[in-house]
């Protein structure tokens, strides 16, 4: 029987007084350590554009470079404070939440926001880790709906990233859509109780 | 003839070279956009005699590989699949299985339609776009192909077919050129015309897609340089004889007119220019177009020269949009695109419609799921958002502008000798960003009912989308700095097809409608797609 009762709004699930989880410790230092190299790279590639317009004939040229050093030195300075010490101001203000229909992710210091995606709307998740990201036990998880968008939730410890995707995965097939009432109905899936707890068995990228 | 089932590996027909060489010409755009600098090359040509052999070896060189690829492109029908094999030197093997196939599009080129050939458009489902397309196949492939699908469909129900073809019901009249007007014809089949353009509705729709800031740019380029500027358009496209003849009239003409007078004749000339080539563009794209509900799917088919036929099936249907130019709105009549789920199969666009027919559009598609909602721009119901709004979006235009110059004076150390261009700088650049800003908040308006919602925007134009919550894909809050200040909030709603927002509103009930979408979502069993 197909019943429709009012829902009242009040009553509904609220985002907003949430439990964030926090992201892991040392993603603030993995974030410090690009942002260096960053820094280093950009110092002598401009260090070296310094000499080869010293080392010149021209005299002008000369001129140029030093009045140019006043300026870039002072521009380089803040830049390489800004990026070194970013990540302590907004890693602690990224955060994400799991629940049981949907995924969430909070980000932003000046910008903030507030993302979430339902279960059901997910086509596939994925798993990276860069270089950086595995010399401190990283890894990032992607979470992709219809379209362009979703999560690419950066710095999860490997094992909490792993547990996630296939938690989500399991998720996305619990939440799998129901024989149809529109045309295309998909074969019935003994599984996809509704608000039945997940008991699947090997969990599969739904990608 | 041969048979066209199972077993035989077939080419499609040789006329399908003319479609390979545009699809290669497409694929080397780049090149063929330096080509395009016709003018250019023809100056050069004096200096660079050799260059006429380049571009010849050029368009051999793309015929050939036109040749070549319709050589080697092969397809075959088989009971519960479709092969395609292609590829000159990459070879690839594509295999469609009849229930990913979601439906067939065709298309129909000039040359198409003098030999009765049709270019069969396959919409396969899943969001890797496949290029799965049959060039200038007899027009009994199409109808193998539905027939084929039809019955791998098994107990489908919804018989889209046979029966949301149009083109398969009159293929008859469709395959004779002469007959072109009688496309179309339901002919027995269940499919029924919602919408048919004339010729009067062209000269309309090309009247509404002049570019009016386009237009004023060129027209004011004109008013300084009335002579200059016709001449270097002239000789960048390689035209100066036929300039310096149209000149040697005109020059007579104007002996007798004032200067003022001759200005004024050009710049009608110039409209009248503009007015003729949108309304040629509309006749080519839209002539006789004709929009079809079937039992699944609408259906559309327009076109001169090219005739081209587009399908959204009705469950696929992501938004609804709504567009009304300046100048359509003189004549109270909107453009509708319907949006479907997959990236691979194009939008229906209905390029001329007065507000009754859009809005019954609009309840067919979002049926009777969101009754309270209206595609029309011009509804009370819209609700506009914070003015603030106007602030934030004037800081956003003004501020890279307006910074920029006295930076780059600073730098230059002789900020202190222009403080008083500076200001008159940066307060044109804040009157600028705030007149746009304004213009634009006045547009800006959202309603929405217990399922779905319209969000109204545009500057110029005036722009409509509706859709249903349901379908959406993710759902974002954010605040700016001066948002939270204000207690303001911009919502985010992430449907398949494009991410719409409506900015700056109160931030709880932007949570609240986050809240609601999202158990919109999660609780709904149904299909999106």
């Amino acid at each position: 029987m197909f019943i429709n009762p009012e829902v009242p709004l009040e009553s509904l699930p609220s985002a907003d007084n949430l439990d964030w989880h926090a992201l892991h410790p040392s993603f603030v230092r993995r974030l410090q350590l690009g942002a260096l190299i960053r820094v280093l790279v950009i110092g002598a590639i401009g260090t070296v554009a310094y000499l080869l317009m010293q080392g010149g004939d021209s005299e002008a040229m000369g001129r140029f470079a030093d009045w140019l050093l006043s300026y870039a030195l002072i521009a380089f300075g803040v830049f390489a404070a800004s990026i070194l010490i970013w990540p302590v101001i907004a890693v602690p203000r990224r955060g994400y939440v799991v629940r049981e229909k949907d995924i969430l992710y909070k980000t932003g210091v000046l910008w903030r926001s507030v993302k979430a995606v339902p279960f059901n709307r997910v086509q596939h998740t994925k798993i990276d880790s860069g270089l950086l990201d595995r010399r401190f036990g990283l890894a990032n998880l992607s979470v992709f709906p219809a379209g362009a968008g979703g999560h690419k939730i950066r710095g999860l410890g490997t094992d909490t990233a792993e547990r996630l995707r296939v938690y989500v995965s399991e998720r996305i097939e619990a939440e799998a859509i129901e024989p149809a009432d529109d045309e295309r109905s998909p074969p019935p899936d003994p599984r996809t109780e509704a608000g039945a707890a997940p008991d699947n068995g090997p969990v599969t990228d739904a990608g | 003839m041969k048979s066209l089932d199972s077993g035989n590996w077939q080419r499609t027909s040789p006329f399908a070279i003319v479609f390979f060489i545009r699809t290669s010409i497409s694929q080397i755009r780049g090149i063929i956009n330096l080509l395009a600098a016709f003018g250019v090359s023809l100056i050069f040509l004096r200096r660079m005699p050799r260059l006429d052999l380049v571009i010849l070896a050029d368009a051999v060189l793309i015929v050939a590989t036109g040749v070549l690829r319709y050589w080697f492109f092969r397809f075959r029908i088989e009971a519960d699949r479709l092969l395609i094999r292609e590829g000159i030197l990459r070879k690839t093997a594509l295999e469609l299985p009849y229930d990913r196939i979601q439906g067939i599009n065709v298309e129909r080129s000039l040359v198409d339609r003098v030999f009765d050939l049709v270019t069969v458009q396959l919409d396969t489902a899943g969001s890797d776009a496949i290029e799965a397309r049959l060039p200038s196949v007899r027009a009994e492939v199409a109808d193998r192909l539905r027939a084929r699908l039809g019955a791998g469909r098994g107990v489908e129900p919804t018989g889209q077919t046979r029966a949301a073809h149009p083109l398969a019901a009159d293929q008859g009249p469709l395959g004779s050129p002469a007959t072109g007007t009688d496309a179309g014809r339901p002919d027995g089949t269940k499919s029924e015309v919602l919408l048919r353009l004339n010729a009067g509705d062209m000269i309309r729709i090309g009247l509404a897609r002049i570019e009016i800031p386009a237009v004023a740019v060129i027209f004011l380029a004109l008013w300084n340089e009335p002579r200059e500027l016709p001449r270097r358009m002239a000789e960048s496209f390689g035209v100066v004889p036929v300039l310096e003849w149209v000149e040697g009239v005109l020059a007579a003409v104007a002996q007798g007119l004032s200067q003022a007078a001759f200005v004024a004749g050009l710049l009608v000339a110039g409209l009248a220019a503009v007015v003729l080539i949108t309304i040629i563009a509309a006749f080519l794209r839209y002539h006789d177009f004709t929009l079809w509900r079937g039992p699944a799917a609408y259906r559309s088919r327009a076109g001169l020269l090219s005739q081209r036929e587009v399908a959204v099936q009705f469950p696929r249907i992501q938004r609804i949009v709504l567009l009304q130019t300046p100048l359509a709105r003189c004549f109270r009549r909107y453009r509708l695109t319907l949006y479907p789920a997959a990236d691979d199969v194009d939008e229906l666009v209905v390029p001329l419609l007065d507000g009754a027919t859009a809005e019954s559009l609009r309840r067919e598609v979002l049926g009777d799921e969101s009754p309270g909602l209206t595609l029309l721009p011009a509804n009370r119901a819209f609700v506009r958002v914070s003015p603030f709004h106007i602030r934030g979006l004037a800081l956003k235009i003004a501020i890279a502008p307006a910074l920029a110059l006295p930076a780059i004076l600073f730098f230059s150390g002789v900020l202190g000798r222009a403080l008083a261009e500076v200001s008159v700088w940066i307060l044109f650049w804040v009157l600028i960003g705030g007149l746009v800003a304004l213009a634009h908040w006045w547009r800006i308006g959202y309603m929405h009912d217990d399922d779905g919602m319209s969000i109204r925007g545009g500057f110029f134009d005036r722009n409509v989308d509706a859709f249903l919550f349901r379908k959406v894909q993710y759902v974002t809050v954010k605040q700016s700095l001066l948002q939270r200040r204000r207690r303001l909030a911009t919502l985010e709603i992430g449907l398949a097809t494009e991410t719409v927002s409506v900015p700056y509103i109160d931030r709880g009930l932007a949570t609240r409608l986050r809240d609601y979408i999202l158990y919109k979502v999660e609780s709904s069993r149904r299909r999106w797609h």
